[in-house]
Protein backbone atom coordinates (compact mmCIF):
# COMPACT_ATOMS: atom_id res chain seq x y z
CA UNK A 1 0.00 0.00 0.00
CA UNK A 2 1.44 3.80 -1.01
CA UNK A 3 1.39 6.54 1.09
CA UNK A 4 -1.17 8.11 -0.68
CA UNK A 5 -3.48 5.33 -0.48
CA UNK A 6 -3.57 5.45 3.76
CA UNK A 7 -7.09 6.24 3.86
CA UNK A 8 -8.56 4.46 1.56
CA UNK A 9 -6.73 1.40 3.02
CA UNK A 10 -8.05 2.49 6.75
CA UNK A 11 -11.45 3.07 4.95
CA UNK A 12 -11.79 -0.65 3.44
CA UNK A 13 -10.34 -2.35 6.74
CA UNK A 14 -12.42 -0.05 8.63
CA UNK A 15 -15.49 -1.76 7.36
CA UNK A 16 -14.29 -5.22 6.80
CA UNK A 17 -13.58 -5.02 10.73
CA UNK A 18 -16.66 -3.80 11.23
CA UNK A 19 -18.53 -6.33 9.27
CA UNK A 20 -16.33 -9.32 11.39
CA UNK A 21 -17.69 -7.60 14.44
CA UNK A 22 -14.64 -5.95 15.68
CA UNK A 23 -15.99 -2.58 16.33
CA UNK A 24 -12.89 -1.49 18.72
CA UNK A 25 -10.67 -1.98 15.60
CA UNK A 26 -12.95 -0.74 13.06
CA UNK A 27 -13.16 2.71 14.80
CA UNK A 28 -9.32 2.69 15.07
CA UNK A 29 -9.09 2.89 11.96
CA UNK A 30 -11.86 5.22 10.95
CA UNK A 31 -10.22 7.29 13.51
CA UNK A 32 -6.50 7.00 11.99
CA UNK A 33 -8.23 7.97 8.31
CA UNK A 34 -9.30 10.79 10.15
CA UNK A 35 -6.73 11.97 11.60
CA UNK A 36 -4.64 11.35 8.02
CA UNK A 37 -7.12 13.44 6.51
CA UNK A 38 -6.79 15.96 8.87
CA UNK A 39 -3.25 16.37 8.10
CA UNK A 40 -4.16 15.86 4.69
CA UNK A 41 -5.96 18.87 4.15
CA UNK A 42 -3.02 21.01 3.11
CA UNK A 43 -1.94 20.90 -0.31
CA UNK A 44 1.15 19.32 -0.68
CA UNK A 45 3.10 21.92 -3.15
CA UNK A 46 5.40 18.46 -4.39
CA UNK A 47 2.58 16.15 -4.92
CA UNK A 48 0.58 18.90 -7.06
CA UNK A 49 3.30 19.26 -9.20
CA UNK A 50 3.36 16.02 -9.81
CA UNK A 51 -0.14 15.46 -10.29
CA UNK A 52 -0.16 18.28 -13.22
CA UNK A 53 2.47 16.54 -15.32
CA UNK A 54 1.07 12.99 -14.56
CA UNK A 55 -2.64 12.39 -13.49
CA UNK A 56 -4.59 12.40 -9.91
CA UNK A 57 -3.62 9.73 -8.64
CA UNK A 58 -0.51 10.86 -7.72
CA UNK A 59 -2.52 13.28 -5.08
CA UNK A 60 -3.19 11.49 -1.71
CA UNK A 61 -6.77 9.92 -1.75
CA UNK A 62 -8.93 11.79 0.75
CA UNK A 63 -12.31 10.55 0.04
CA UNK A 64 -15.61 12.12 -1.56
CA UNK A 65 -17.41 14.40 0.90
CA UNK A 66 -20.04 11.88 1.36
CA UNK A 67 -17.56 9.07 2.14
CA UNK A 68 -15.84 11.09 4.79
CA UNK A 69 -19.44 11.48 5.79
CA UNK A 70 -20.41 8.11 5.55
CA UNK A 71 -16.76 6.83 7.76
CA UNK A 72 -18.52 8.94 10.61
CA UNK A 73 -21.69 7.51 10.50
CA UNK A 74 -20.45 4.19 10.52
CA UNK A 75 -18.22 4.68 12.55
CA UNK A 76 -21.29 5.86 15.14
CA UNK A 77 -22.66 2.40 14.49
CA UNK A 78 -19.26 0.85 16.17
CA UNK A 79 -20.47 3.10 18.98
CA UNK A 80 -23.98 2.21 19.13
CA UNK A 81 -23.09 -1.44 18.88
CA UNK A 82 -21.19 -1.14 21.95
CA UNK A 83 -23.93 0.87 23.46
CA UNK A 84 -21.31 3.46 23.90
CA UNK A 85 -24.24 6.34 23.12
CA UNK A 86 -22.18 9.34 24.32
CA UNK A 87 -19.58 8.60 21.46
CA UNK A 88 -21.77 7.88 19.20
CA UNK A 89 -23.37 11.54 19.46
CA UNK A 90 -20.00 12.29 19.03
CA UNK A 91 -19.40 11.18 15.59
CA UNK A 92 -23.17 12.33 15.06
CA UNK A 93 -22.01 15.74 15.22
CA UNK A 94 -19.11 15.17 13.21
CA UNK A 95 -21.28 14.53 10.58
CA UNK A 96 -23.45 17.40 11.22
CA UNK A 97 -20.83 19.53 10.87
CA UNK A 98 -19.73 18.34 8.00
CA UNK A 99 -22.73 18.68 5.94
CA UNK A 100 -23.03 21.97 7.08
CA UNK A 101 -20.27 23.40 4.06
CA UNK A 102 -21.19 20.48 1.61
CA UNK A 103 -19.81 23.92 -1.29
CA UNK A 104 -22.07 21.93 -3.76
CA UNK A 105 -21.28 17.93 -3.07
CA UNK A 106 -24.77 16.45 -2.65
CA UNK A 107 -26.44 16.21 0.77
CA UNK A 108 -26.68 12.48 2.19
CA UNK A 109 -30.33 11.38 3.86
CA UNK A 110 -29.02 8.20 5.35
CA UNK A 111 -26.31 9.95 7.12
CA UNK A 112 -28.77 12.80 8.51
CA UNK A 113 -31.24 10.41 9.60
CA UNK A 114 -28.30 8.00 11.54
CA UNK A 115 -27.16 11.81 13.27
CA UNK A 116 -30.30 12.56 14.21
CA UNK A 117 -30.95 9.08 15.81
CA UNK A 118 -27.96 9.10 18.16
CA UNK A 119 -29.25 12.44 19.01
CA UNK A 120 -32.51 10.90 20.30
CA UNK A 121 -30.75 8.15 22.27
CA UNK A 122 -29.11 11.12 23.98
CA UNK A 123 -31.82 12.96 24.76
CA UNK A 124 -31.04 16.02 22.48
CA UNK A 125 -34.49 15.96 20.95
CA UNK A 126 -34.69 19.44 19.07
CA UNK A 127 -31.19 17.99 17.27
CA UNK A 128 -32.82 14.83 16.39
CA UNK A 129 -35.88 16.19 14.81
CA UNK A 130 -33.50 18.87 12.69
CA UNK A 131 -31.68 16.31 11.15
CA UNK A 132 -34.92 13.72 10.50
CA UNK A 133 -36.58 17.23 8.75
CA UNK A 134 -33.53 17.47 6.70
CA UNK A 135 -33.44 13.67 5.82
CA UNK A 136 -37.59 13.94 4.75
CA UNK A 137 -36.48 16.66 2.31
CA UNK A 138 -33.57 14.96 0.73
CA UNK A 139 -35.90 11.54 -0.18
CA UNK A 140 -39.06 11.73 -2.13
CA UNK A 141 -39.80 8.47 -1.82
CA UNK A 142 -39.61 7.87 1.91
CA UNK A 143 -41.86 10.00 4.19
CA UNK A 144 -40.43 10.56 7.48
CA UNK A 145 -41.96 11.99 10.88
CA UNK A 146 -39.56 14.54 11.98
CA UNK A 147 -40.70 14.02 15.72
CA UNK A 148 -40.46 10.32 16.24
CA UNK A 149 -38.50 9.37 12.85
CA UNK A 150 -40.51 6.95 12.02
CA UNK A 151 -40.61 6.33 8.30
CA UNK A 152 -43.06 4.95 5.31
CA UNK A 153 -44.13 5.43 2.17
CA UNK A 154 -45.95 8.80 1.01
CA UNK A 155 -49.69 9.15 0.93
CA UNK A 156 -50.08 6.18 4.13
CA UNK A 157 -52.62 7.44 6.06
CA UNK A 158 -49.93 8.14 8.69
CA UNK A 159 -46.90 6.07 9.93
CA UNK A 160 -48.36 3.07 11.33
CA UNK A 161 -47.77 2.25 15.22
CA UNK A 162 -48.65 -0.82 17.35
CA UNK A 163 -49.89 0.37 20.09
CA UNK A 164 -49.45 -2.69 22.08
CA UNK A 165 -45.85 -2.85 21.89
CA UNK A 166 -43.60 -0.30 24.01
CA UNK A 167 -40.42 -0.62 22.38
CA UNK A 168 -38.97 0.08 19.08
CA UNK A 169 -36.56 -2.03 17.20
CA UNK A 170 -34.00 0.58 14.56
CA UNK A 171 -32.11 -1.60 11.76
CA UNK A 172 -29.46 0.11 9.98
CA UNK A 173 -29.57 -2.30 6.37
CA UNK A 174 -26.57 -1.81 3.96
CA UNK A 175 -27.07 -3.78 0.59
CA UNK A 176 -24.64 -4.58 -2.34
CA UNK A 177 -21.43 -3.06 -2.68
CA UNK A 178 -20.28 -0.12 -4.72
CA UNK A 179 -21.44 0.81 -8.02
CA UNK A 180 -18.16 -0.60 -9.74
CA UNK A 181 -18.22 -4.00 -8.04
CA UNK A 182 -22.07 -4.38 -9.27
CA UNK A 183 -20.76 -3.87 -12.89
CA UNK A 184 -17.83 -5.75 -12.56
CA UNK A 185 -19.50 -8.63 -10.71
CA UNK A 186 -22.46 -9.26 -13.50
CA UNK A 187 -25.59 -8.70 -11.82
CA UNK A 188 -26.90 -5.58 -10.68
CA UNK A 189 -28.24 -4.15 -7.46
CA UNK A 190 -32.56 -4.52 -7.32
CA UNK A 191 -32.70 -0.58 -6.46
CA UNK A 192 -36.43 -1.83 -5.21
CA UNK A 193 -35.20 -4.58 -2.92
CA UNK A 194 -35.87 -3.95 1.12
CA UNK A 195 -35.46 -6.06 4.37
CA UNK A 196 -38.15 -7.14 6.00
CA UNK A 197 -37.65 -7.93 9.91
CA UNK A 198 -39.54 -10.06 11.11
CA UNK A 199 -39.82 -12.11 14.94
CA UNK A 200 -41.09 -15.26 15.60
CA UNK A 201 -42.38 -15.77 12.38
CA UNK A 202 -44.19 -12.51 12.64
CA UNK A 203 -43.56 -9.17 10.54
CA UNK A 204 -42.38 -6.47 12.74
CA UNK A 205 -41.86 -3.95 9.29
CA UNK A 206 -39.80 -3.04 6.56
CA UNK A 207 -36.64 -1.21 5.78
CA UNK A 208 -37.00 2.07 3.03
CA UNK A 209 -34.02 3.16 1.36
CA UNK A 210 -32.66 6.51 2.47
CA UNK A 211 -29.39 6.95 0.16
CA UNK A 212 -28.45 5.27 -2.83
CA UNK A 213 -24.46 5.26 -3.38
CA UNK A 214 -24.27 5.28 -7.76
CA UNK A 215 -26.56 8.65 -7.12
CA UNK A 216 -24.42 10.26 -4.28
CA UNK A 217 -21.19 9.23 -7.03
CA UNK A 218 -22.84 10.57 -9.23
CA UNK A 219 -23.74 14.09 -7.97
CA UNK A 220 -19.86 14.26 -6.82
CA UNK A 221 -18.57 13.40 -9.76
CA UNK A 222 -20.22 16.44 -11.53
CA UNK A 223 -19.87 18.89 -9.19
CA UNK A 224 -15.81 17.48 -9.29
CA UNK A 225 -15.45 17.47 -12.93
CA UNK A 226 -16.91 21.46 -12.79
CA UNK A 227 -14.46 22.20 -10.36
CA UNK A 228 -11.62 20.73 -11.84
CA UNK A 229 -12.28 21.56 -15.64
CA UNK A 230 -9.46 24.53 -15.46
CA UNK A 231 -6.74 22.17 -13.58
CA UNK A 232 -7.56 19.67 -16.69
CA UNK A 233 -6.88 22.24 -19.12
CA UNK A 234 -4.25 23.41 -17.13
CA UNK A 235 -2.55 19.58 -16.92
CA UNK A 236 -2.99 19.28 -21.03
CA UNK A 237 -1.64 22.44 -21.37
CA UNK A 238 1.51 21.51 -19.52
CA UNK A 239 2.28 18.40 -21.44
CA UNK A 240 1.92 19.80 -24.20
CA UNK A 241 4.20 22.37 -23.10
CA UNK A 242 6.70 20.06 -22.36
CA UNK A 243 6.39 17.58 -25.42
CA UNK A 244 6.63 20.43 -27.76
CA UNK A 245 10.16 21.53 -26.10
CA UNK A 246 11.74 18.73 -26.52
CA UNK A 247 10.09 18.40 -29.88
CA UNK A 248 12.20 21.43 -30.90
CA UNK A 249 15.62 19.06 -30.21
CA UNK A 250 14.81 16.06 -31.38
CA UNK A 251 11.42 15.27 -33.38
CA UNK A 252 11.47 11.45 -32.06
CA UNK A 253 12.25 11.94 -28.11
CA UNK A 254 9.30 14.74 -28.71
CA UNK A 255 6.88 12.15 -30.31
CA UNK A 256 8.06 9.74 -27.38
CA UNK A 257 7.58 12.26 -24.43
CA UNK A 258 4.04 13.34 -26.09
CA UNK A 259 2.94 9.85 -25.98
CA UNK A 260 4.14 8.94 -22.96
CA UNK A 261 2.86 12.39 -21.22
CA UNK A 262 -0.53 11.86 -22.02
CA UNK A 263 -0.87 7.75 -21.63
CA UNK A 264 -0.70 8.75 -17.94
CA UNK A 265 -3.43 10.70 -18.03
CA UNK A 266 -5.64 8.28 -16.56
CA UNK A 267 -8.62 9.08 -14.23
CA UNK A 268 -8.67 8.89 -10.80
CA UNK A 269 -11.68 6.61 -9.97
CA UNK A 270 -10.04 5.44 -6.77
CA UNK A 271 -13.51 5.04 -3.97
CA UNK A 272 -14.52 3.49 -0.93
CA UNK A 273 -15.74 -0.20 -2.85
CA UNK A 274 -16.91 -2.03 0.01
CA UNK A 275 -19.44 0.84 0.86
CA UNK A 276 -23.17 -0.83 0.38
CA UNK A 277 -24.93 0.43 -2.63
CA UNK A 278 -28.14 0.86 -0.83
CA UNK A 279 -28.61 2.24 2.09
CA UNK A 280 -31.58 1.78 4.27
CA UNK A 281 -33.40 2.16 7.87
CA UNK A 282 -35.87 0.42 9.51
CA UNK A 283 -38.16 1.24 12.08
CA UNK A 284 -40.70 -1.23 13.66
CA UNK A 285 -42.08 -1.70 16.94
CA UNK A 286 -40.96 -5.11 18.81
CA UNK A 287 -41.59 -7.01 21.91
CA UNK A 288 -39.31 -6.06 25.00
CA UNK A 289 -38.20 -9.59 25.32
CA UNK A 290 -36.16 -8.88 21.94
CA UNK A 291 -32.73 -10.62 21.80
CA UNK A 292 -32.76 -12.00 18.14
CA UNK A 293 -34.56 -11.20 14.28
CA UNK A 294 -34.59 -12.36 11.35
CA UNK A 295 -33.92 -10.17 8.14
CA UNK A 296 -35.60 -11.35 4.79
CA UNK A 297 -34.11 -9.64 1.78
CA UNK A 298 -37.25 -9.11 -0.29
CA UNK A 299 -37.95 -7.61 -3.90
CA UNK A 300 -40.35 -5.54 -4.61
CA UNK A 301 -42.93 -8.18 -5.71
CA UNK A 302 -41.94 -10.02 -2.31
CA UNK A 303 -39.22 -12.65 -3.88
CA UNK A 304 -37.25 -13.65 -1.28
CA UNK A 305 -33.64 -13.39 -1.83
CA UNK A 306 -31.71 -13.66 1.60
CA UNK A 307 -32.62 -14.19 4.84
CA UNK A 308 -30.36 -13.57 7.84
CA UNK A 309 -30.67 -14.15 11.90
CA UNK A 310 -29.51 -11.40 13.88
CA UNK A 311 -28.61 -11.66 17.46
CA UNK A 312 -25.70 -9.46 17.58
CA UNK A 313 -25.16 -6.31 17.48
CA UNK A 314 -28.66 -5.87 19.14
CA UNK A 315 -27.68 -2.94 21.81
CA UNK A 316 -30.31 -1.46 23.94
CA UNK A 317 -31.01 1.76 25.24
CA UNK A 318 -34.51 1.86 27.74
CA UNK A 319 -37.23 1.32 24.89
CA UNK A 320 -34.52 1.12 21.82
CA UNK A 321 -32.78 -1.80 19.98
CA UNK A 322 -30.35 -0.83 18.12
CA UNK A 323 -29.01 -3.32 15.11
CA UNK A 324 -27.77 -3.02 11.77
CA UNK A 325 -26.54 -6.16 9.33
CA UNK A 326 -25.66 -6.24 5.62
CA UNK A 327 -26.53 -7.71 2.34
CA UNK A 328 -23.40 -7.72 0.22
CA UNK A 329 -25.12 -10.34 -2.60
CA UNK A 330 -26.64 -9.08 -5.31
CA UNK A 331 -30.26 -9.85 -6.60
CA UNK A 332 -30.93 -12.59 -8.89
CA UNK A 333 -31.02 -11.55 -12.85
CA UNK A 334 -34.87 -11.52 -14.21
CA UNK A 335 -35.99 -9.80 -17.35
CA UNK A 336 -38.82 -7.99 -15.11
CA UNK A 337 -36.27 -6.89 -12.30
CA UNK A 338 -35.47 -2.81 -12.59
CA UNK A 339 -31.54 -2.58 -12.11
CA UNK A 340 -29.54 0.46 -11.02
CA UNK A 341 -27.76 1.87 -13.39
CA UNK A 342 -24.25 1.82 -12.39
CA UNK B 1 44.06 14.55 -7.21
CA UNK B 2 45.80 14.88 -3.79
CA UNK B 3 43.99 18.14 -3.53
CA UNK B 4 40.69 16.85 -4.34
CA UNK B 5 40.87 14.26 -1.82
CA UNK B 6 41.55 16.63 0.39
CA UNK B 7 38.88 19.35 -0.10
CA UNK B 8 36.46 16.40 -0.34
CA UNK B 9 37.19 15.15 3.03
CA UNK B 10 37.37 18.70 4.52
CA UNK B 11 33.76 19.29 3.19
CA UNK B 12 32.64 15.66 4.48
CA UNK B 13 33.57 15.44 7.84
CA UNK B 14 32.61 18.83 8.95
CA UNK B 15 29.14 17.73 7.55
CA UNK B 16 29.15 14.45 9.13
CA UNK B 17 30.08 15.97 12.48
CA UNK B 18 27.09 18.75 11.89
CA UNK B 19 24.39 16.38 10.71
CA UNK B 20 25.11 13.43 13.42
CA UNK B 21 25.20 16.29 16.29
CA UNK B 22 21.90 18.36 14.83
CA UNK B 23 19.14 17.62 16.85
CA UNK B 24 16.81 18.06 14.39
CA UNK B 25 18.01 15.01 12.55
CA UNK B 26 17.68 12.85 16.06
CA UNK B 27 14.77 11.62 17.84
CA UNK B 28 15.09 13.29 21.44
CA UNK B 29 12.17 12.80 24.60
CA UNK B 30 12.19 15.72 27.09
CA UNK B 31 10.26 15.89 30.36
CA UNK B 32 8.32 19.15 30.29
CA UNK B 33 6.17 20.82 32.60
CA UNK B 34 2.94 20.46 32.42
CA UNK B 35 2.50 24.19 33.41
CA UNK B 36 4.78 25.64 31.11
CA UNK B 37 4.83 23.62 28.16
CA UNK B 38 3.19 25.53 25.11
CA UNK B 39 -0.15 23.17 23.36
CA UNK B 40 -0.43 21.62 20.15
CA UNK B 41 -3.58 22.09 19.38
CA UNK B 42 -6.54 23.92 19.48
CA UNK B 43 -8.81 21.23 20.28
CA UNK B 44 -9.18 19.75 23.74
CA UNK B 45 -6.03 18.52 25.63
CA UNK B 46 -3.98 18.05 28.78
CA UNK B 47 -3.74 21.68 29.50
CA UNK B 48 -7.52 21.93 28.93
CA UNK B 49 -8.05 18.68 31.71
CA UNK B 50 -6.51 20.61 34.08
CA UNK B 51 -6.99 24.19 33.80
CA UNK B 52 -10.52 23.24 33.86
CA UNK B 53 -11.06 20.90 36.62
CA UNK B 54 -8.91 23.09 38.88
CA UNK B 55 -11.48 26.09 38.16
CA UNK B 56 -14.21 23.67 38.85
CA UNK B 57 -12.89 21.97 42.28
CA UNK B 58 -11.46 25.07 43.41
CA UNK B 59 -15.48 26.93 42.93
CA UNK B 60 -17.25 24.37 44.21
CA UNK B 61 -14.51 23.38 47.25
CA UNK B 62 -15.44 27.68 48.01
CA UNK B 63 -19.58 27.53 47.30
CA UNK B 64 -21.56 28.47 50.24
CA UNK B 65 -23.67 25.19 49.84
CA UNK B 66 -21.28 23.07 51.75
CA UNK B 67 -20.91 25.61 54.88
CA UNK B 68 -24.98 25.36 54.25
CA UNK B 69 -25.10 21.82 54.67
CA UNK B 70 -22.69 21.05 57.36
CA UNK B 71 -24.31 23.93 59.38
CA UNK B 72 -27.70 22.29 58.71
CA UNK B 73 -26.57 18.35 59.20
CA UNK B 74 -23.20 18.79 61.14
CA UNK B 75 -21.15 17.28 58.60
CA UNK B 76 -19.85 17.80 55.54
CA UNK B 77 -22.30 16.36 52.40
CA UNK B 78 -22.13 13.06 50.40
CA UNK B 79 -21.87 13.59 46.77
CA UNK B 80 -22.31 10.91 44.37
CA UNK B 81 -20.57 11.94 40.87
CA UNK B 82 -23.07 10.38 38.05
CA UNK B 83 -20.42 11.75 35.15
CA UNK B 84 -20.29 14.68 32.82
CA UNK B 85 -21.87 14.26 29.14
CA UNK B 86 -19.34 14.90 26.40
CA UNK B 87 -21.02 17.26 23.91
CA UNK B 88 -18.21 17.84 21.85
CA UNK B 89 -16.71 16.34 18.53
CA UNK B 90 -13.90 14.98 19.91
CA UNK B 91 -13.55 11.45 21.73
CA UNK B 92 -12.63 13.03 25.80
CA UNK B 93 -12.26 10.84 28.36
CA UNK B 94 -14.64 12.08 30.75
CA UNK B 95 -14.49 9.81 33.39
CA UNK B 96 -10.45 11.04 33.65
CA UNK B 97 -12.03 14.93 33.81
CA UNK B 98 -14.36 13.70 36.49
CA UNK B 99 -11.65 12.37 38.37
CA UNK B 100 -9.64 15.33 37.91
CA UNK B 101 -12.67 17.45 39.59
CA UNK B 102 -13.54 15.73 42.47
CA UNK B 103 -10.04 14.71 43.36
CA UNK B 104 -8.90 18.03 44.90
CA UNK B 105 -12.73 18.66 46.30
CA UNK B 106 -12.61 14.99 48.17
CA UNK B 107 -8.59 16.11 49.30
CA UNK B 108 -10.00 19.32 51.12
CA UNK B 109 -12.30 17.12 53.41
CA UNK B 110 -15.59 19.69 52.98
CA UNK B 111 -16.97 16.64 50.67
CA UNK B 112 -17.55 12.24 50.73
CA UNK B 113 -18.12 10.73 47.74
CA UNK B 114 -19.27 7.78 47.15
CA UNK B 115 -17.52 5.36 44.85
CA UNK B 116 -20.35 5.60 41.73
CA UNK B 117 -18.21 3.58 39.66
CA UNK B 118 -17.20 0.40 41.42
CA UNK B 119 -20.55 -0.51 42.89
CA UNK B 120 -20.59 -3.57 41.13
CA UNK B 121 -17.02 -4.45 41.83
CA UNK B 122 -18.09 -3.08 45.48
CA UNK B 123 -20.73 -5.75 46.17
CA UNK B 124 -19.06 -8.41 44.38
CA UNK B 125 -16.62 -7.96 47.32
CA UNK B 126 -19.34 -8.21 49.83
CA UNK B 127 -21.26 -11.20 48.70
CA UNK B 128 -17.42 -12.75 48.27
CA UNK B 129 -16.75 -12.04 51.96
CA UNK B 130 -20.18 -12.75 52.82
CA UNK B 131 -19.42 -16.40 52.04
CA UNK B 132 -15.14 -16.77 52.51
CA UNK B 133 -14.31 -14.21 55.13
CA UNK B 134 -14.40 -15.00 58.57
CA UNK B 135 -17.50 -12.84 60.38
CA UNK B 136 -14.65 -10.87 62.75
CA UNK B 137 -13.10 -9.33 59.06
CA UNK B 138 -16.00 -9.33 56.97
CA UNK B 139 -17.44 -6.00 55.81
CA UNK B 140 -21.09 -5.91 57.04
CA UNK B 141 -23.69 -5.41 54.00
CA UNK B 142 -26.13 -2.60 54.17
CA UNK B 143 -23.79 -0.12 55.37
CA UNK B 144 -23.27 2.01 52.57
CA UNK B 145 -24.11 5.45 52.89
CA UNK B 146 -26.75 7.12 50.78
CA UNK B 147 -25.63 10.76 49.00
CA UNK B 148 -27.44 13.79 49.57
CA UNK B 149 -26.36 15.24 46.10
CA UNK B 150 -25.28 14.13 42.86
CA UNK B 151 -22.83 16.01 40.77
CA UNK B 152 -23.06 16.12 36.86
CA UNK B 153 -22.19 18.37 34.09
CA UNK B 154 -21.59 18.55 30.24
CA UNK B 155 -18.78 19.60 28.40
CA UNK B 156 -19.66 21.87 25.16
CA UNK B 157 -17.57 22.59 22.07
CA UNK B 158 -18.08 25.31 19.47
CA UNK B 159 -16.19 25.23 16.38
CA UNK B 160 -15.46 27.68 13.61
CA UNK B 161 -13.90 28.49 11.04
CA UNK B 162 -12.67 30.83 8.71
CA UNK B 163 -15.19 31.01 5.40
CA UNK B 164 -13.92 30.14 1.81
CA UNK B 165 -11.61 32.93 0.44
CA UNK B 166 -8.31 33.12 -1.12
CA UNK B 167 -5.31 32.64 1.24
CA UNK B 168 -2.98 30.67 2.57
CA UNK B 169 -4.01 29.74 5.68
CA UNK B 170 -7.14 29.23 7.70
CA UNK B 171 -8.25 30.60 11.17
CA UNK B 172 -10.31 27.60 13.40
CA UNK B 173 -11.66 28.91 16.91
CA UNK B 174 -12.42 26.30 18.96
CA UNK B 175 -14.53 27.12 22.03
CA UNK B 176 -15.33 24.61 25.22
CA UNK B 177 -17.46 25.54 27.71
CA UNK B 178 -17.99 22.64 31.36
CA UNK B 179 -20.67 23.31 33.40
CA UNK B 180 -20.85 21.55 36.63
CA UNK B 181 -23.48 21.12 39.39
CA UNK B 182 -24.75 19.34 42.44
CA UNK B 183 -28.30 18.71 42.70
CA UNK B 184 -29.59 17.66 45.88
CA UNK B 185 -31.16 14.72 45.30
CA UNK B 186 -34.15 14.99 47.84
CA UNK B 187 -35.76 18.10 46.23
CA UNK B 188 -34.21 18.39 43.13
CA UNK B 189 -32.80 21.76 42.97
CA UNK B 190 -29.81 23.24 41.91
CA UNK B 191 -27.09 23.44 44.97
CA UNK B 192 -24.56 24.28 43.05
CA UNK B 193 -23.44 25.07 39.28
CA UNK B 194 -20.18 26.61 38.18
CA UNK B 195 -18.91 27.04 34.56
CA UNK B 196 -15.90 27.81 32.87
CA UNK B 197 -14.91 28.31 29.44
CA UNK B 198 -12.14 28.68 27.28
CA UNK B 199 -11.19 29.60 23.56
CA UNK B 200 -8.60 29.41 21.53
CA UNK B 201 -7.68 30.21 17.64
CA UNK B 202 -5.32 27.96 15.72
CA UNK B 203 -4.05 28.78 12.17
CA UNK B 204 -3.64 25.83 9.56
CA UNK B 205 -1.37 26.04 6.39
CA UNK B 206 -3.88 25.20 3.28
CA UNK B 207 -0.49 24.94 1.40
CA UNK B 208 2.62 23.00 2.32
CA UNK B 209 5.25 21.51 0.84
Amino acid sequence: MSDKDTVLYLMERGMISQAAGAYEDSTHDWLRAVQRNDYLEAYSLSRGAVSLVSNDRALPFRGAPYERTLMRAFMAKNFMADAMWDDAAVEARNVIAAQEDLNGFPDDAYSRYLAGFCMELIDDLSGARLQYQVASQLVDSVMIDPSTGRLGLPGEAGLRIDDDETHELICFIGIGGSATRSRRYGPYIDSTMYAALLHEGRVLGRSYTLSELPRLRGATMDRLNNLQAAKEVARIAVKESIAHAVDNNDEALGELIHFLLFAMEIPDDRQWATLPTLLQVARVTCPASLDAFTVEFRSSRGQTYATRTVRAPLARRRNTFVSFCRYPGNAPRDAADRSTAP
Amino acid sequence: MMTHRLTSLLICIPLAVVISGCAAFRSSVRDQDPDTASTLTAKYDYKDLRALAEQVSSDLANHPFLVEHAKKHGESPIIAPLGIQNRTKSHIDMQALEDTITTPLLNTRKVQLVNTKRRDDLMREQGFQLQNVTPETRAAIGKQLGAAYMLTGSLVEIERESGREVRVSRKQDVYYQLTVEVTDLETSLIAARTQKERLRRASKPLIGW
